[in-house]
Formats: structure tokens, sequence, C-alpha cells
């Protein structure tokens, strides 16, 4: 899981692509900039994934 | 023989603890009136807290992106957010010239605070309620913590109107 956090405030959680997804759509929508995905990676936090719960995937 | 108390908690350190994030709210006086800078696309900023970085920090750090010096920065409420505990600080800063791009200048309303009952945090709690809390907090502080009324001489007439609280669970 990672996560950016834009200096405006937006904020957005997901897998590596979903970010990379969204980064790339809130910079064209709310900034005018475009964004590579090794940009995005480059600043993008990792989250530690919580365990499954017992039983959970059985 | 007494035998020793089983232990009150049996969660061991895992990443699925309740994870913590901080919350600033930044405000700053224009004149008669206290005004918040919100950052244009969320209603307040929130950030991570790193092993071995204290808030104040992570957070001083935070400010001087925004180009903004603290003159007085403090905790003021703690509350659940989704799967996470919200650290609240309140942060008082020179107002900027130009708040810049990322920034939103708006004045500060009055709001009721947001109540549980007895035993249970409220429902839902707004920003708006949060700020209120904080800056009945700072009208505390004001008048109870020297270096805080020391850095803040222009701003009790503008704390007058808010009851002072200690710091609390929202």
């Amino acid at each position: 899981m990672k996560e950016v956090t834009c200096i405006c405030g937006w904020t957005c959680r997901g897998t590596e692509d979903e970010v990379v997804a969204q980064v790339i759509d809130h910079g064209r929508a709310a900034h005018g900039i475009e964004s590579t995905r090794d940009e995005i990676l480059a600043i993008a936090v990792e989250i530690p994934m919580p365990s499954q719960p017992a039983g959970a995937g059985d | 023989m007494a035998q020793l108390e089983p232990p009150v908690g049996s969660t061991p350190w895992s990443p699925d603890f309740v994870g913590q994030r901080l919350e600033l709210l930044m405000v700053h006086r224009a004149g008669g009136e206290i005004r918040v800078l919100r950052p244009v696309h969320a209603d307040a900023l929130r950030v991570g807290w790193a092993v071995g970085r204290s808030a104040d920090e992570i957070l001083t750090e935070l400010l001087g992106r925004y180009g903004l010096v603290p003159r007085v920065l403090h905790s003021t409420s703690w509350r659940h957010v989704d799967d996470e505990v919200v650290l609240t600080y309140l942060v008082v800063v020179d107002g900027p010239a130009d708040p810049g791009p990322h920034l939103v200048d708006e004045p500060v309303g009055r709001a009721a605070l947001a109540r549980g009952d007895a035993t249970a945090a409220p429902a839902s709690i707004g920003i708006a309620q949060v700020l209120e809390h904080a800056l009945r907090h700072l009208s505390w502080l004001i008048a109870d913590d020297a270096a805080v009324g020391a850095a803040l001489p222009d701003w009790r007439p503008l704390l007058e109107p808010y009851v002072p609280e200690p710091f609390q669970a929202l």
C-alpha cells in the first residue's frame, strides 16, 4: 500500500498502480501538471498492510 | 501462593495497531478577527508521524513548506477518524501577505462542540468543531501557560469569547 499527500491537502491511498493513477489525475485536474510514475513513486509513502484476520482467506 | 494476574492486554505489536496521524490547524490574526489557513483541497493538513521524530519537528517543517513560522504550536485534542487516531495541533502564525496557491485564508466561525454521551465519543465530529475546541483550548493556555501568554499578548481580546477548555478527546 502506498500513500501520497499533496501540498494542497489532497491525499490518496491504494496499491502502487492505484496511487499512480490517482496522482496523475489529481496533478492534471487540480494543478495542471504532468507526473511520471517514477516521480510519483519517489514521493509515495509505504503503508504497512494490515495482516489478515484469523481464518480469512481460507 | 499468589499467582500472577493475566495481562490486561494481549495484542502483540504489529501493523494492526491503531495508527496515528498528525492534524494541523493554522490560524492567524487579521485586525480583530481570527482566520484559518486551510489547504485548498482538504479541510485540514494531515500527515503521518514517523518513529523517532517529534510532532513539533514534523509540523514546524510542514509549516515551512508554506513559508509559515509558528508563534505557538500546541496539541489540542485527539479523536478517532476511520482506523486512525488523529492528534490535532493548533498553530498560530503571523498572517501571510499572500497565502499562496495551496492555502485558502478564511474567517473562523463559531461552532457548537461535538458532544458524546458519558461513555462514548460523539458519533460525528466536524472540522469546525475541532477548530472551535482548539481555540477554546488556546483561550485556556493563554491564561494558564506563561510561555503561550507571552507569545500571544495580542490574542487575549480575540480569545475572550471562547470558553477556556483543557486538552481533551473529542
